[in-house]
């Protein structure tokens, strides 16, 4: 019950975020503050929320250890917010000690512990014999997708930073980590959006539900951020931080949608 | 559709949603060599351990293991 209100307690956060955005109370260092704050909020809030959900199952249960390593991953990824934070509003760093710092450790971090997470969930299920989504319906709808973004992805960003001499190896190197763990988290992402469709109104849906939306709008945060970045058209208060805390509400929400499950089959077998 | 069928179908209806759930019968009655026209009750016991593999990705080995004796019963 204290997590429902935890999460709408969020909720209300999120409107009034999104408020100050919109209308840009406070200038553009106000937004610095609020959105550091408010994305290492969302995220510590979700972890709350998805090991919470992991503990509501055994511990040879594959989804007690895909709530896990989502929860795990969420974690890094408010470590590396509240880290940025201080990084960019305390210590005053530069654009060039911002990028790449120590923050990028845990957000590089972070993408391992969710694509494992997705991976394992995937494997369990191919496992499970349950049907599975159709693959010559739905490979070349999803090919054409991830097929697009990927050229996007490399014509608008990662062929120059192919050709920016003045990069380092580090920088480089990060530049074009955090766009393909973005399309390779897709990859699984897309596969459990198939298996959501099938399972129609199934209560069983419902997490998966939240989920999905989740990440997918972290992955295209990242890759419009990459994006921006690139242009130097980036700081804290940019539209794209909406995106970023709305994935973590989702996916926090998907974790309390797994409890809510969970606690309602308890409920009807006892 | 059979009468046990049916009422296999009405429990886990709500869970896994129409089509899944007409699917998931389908699929583990093949793996269990029965048509789900013949369902009889003899075939429930090994049919409910095939359908708690799928439904313990959703709820856990124990909650799924509780469906499946409910599945195992039915008259």
């Amino acid at each position: 019950m204290k997590l429902l209100y935890l999460h709408r307690a969020s909720s209300v956060l999120l409107a009034v975020i999104a408020l100050v955005y919109v209308s840009g109370a406070g200038g553009e260092e106000a937004l610095k503050w609020i959105g550091g704050l408010a994305s290492m909020t969302f995220a510590l809030i979700a972890t709350l929320l998805l090991w919470y959900a992991a503990l509501q199952f055994g511990k040879q249960d594959a989804a007690r250890w895909t709530w896990q390593l989502l929860a795990l991953g969420t974690l890094a990824f408010a470590v590396a917010e509240g880290i940025y934070f201080v990084e960019e509003n305390l210590l005053q760093f530069s654009e060039e000690e911002l990028f790449p710092s120590i923050a990028d450790a845990f957000w590089s971090v972070a993408y391992l512990f969710y694509l494992a997470g997705v991976l394992v969930m995937a494997v369990a299920y191919n496992r499970s014999g349950l049907p599975r989504p159709s693959f010559i319906r739905n490979s070349l709808p999803c090919l054409l997708l991830l097929g697009g973004l990927s050229i996007a992805m490399y014509q608008m960003v990662l062929r120059d930073i192919l050709d920016d001499a003045e990069l380092d190896v580090l920088s480089r190197a990060l530049y074009w980590l955090y766009p393909v763990m973005d399309l390779l988290i897709l990859m699984p992402v897309i596969w459990l959006a198939l298996i959501t469709r099938m399972l129609g109104e199934g209560a069983f849906s419902r997490p998966w539900r939240a989920l999905v939306p989740g990440f997918f709008i972290m992955c295209m945060a990242d890759l419009y951020y990459a994006w921006l970045d690139h242009q130097d058209a980036y700081q804290t208060g940019n539209y794209v931080d909406l995106m970023w805390d709305a994935s973590y509400w989702l996916i926090g929400l998907s974790a309390l949608f797994q409890i809510k499950l969970l606690k309602t089959v308890q409920g009807e077998q006892s | 559709m059979s009468h046990l069928q049916n009422r296999i179908a009405d429990l886990l209806l709500p869970m896994l949603g129409k089509s899944m759930t007409a699917a998931a019968i389908h699929t583990n009655c093949r793996k269990i060599g029965v048509s789900p026209d013949a369902l009889h009750r003899g075939n429930l016991g090994a049919l409910s351990m095939e359908l708690a593999k799928g439904l313990s990705i959703f709820l856990g080995a124990d909650r799924a293991a509780v469906v499946a004796r409910t599945i195992a019963t039915l008259e």
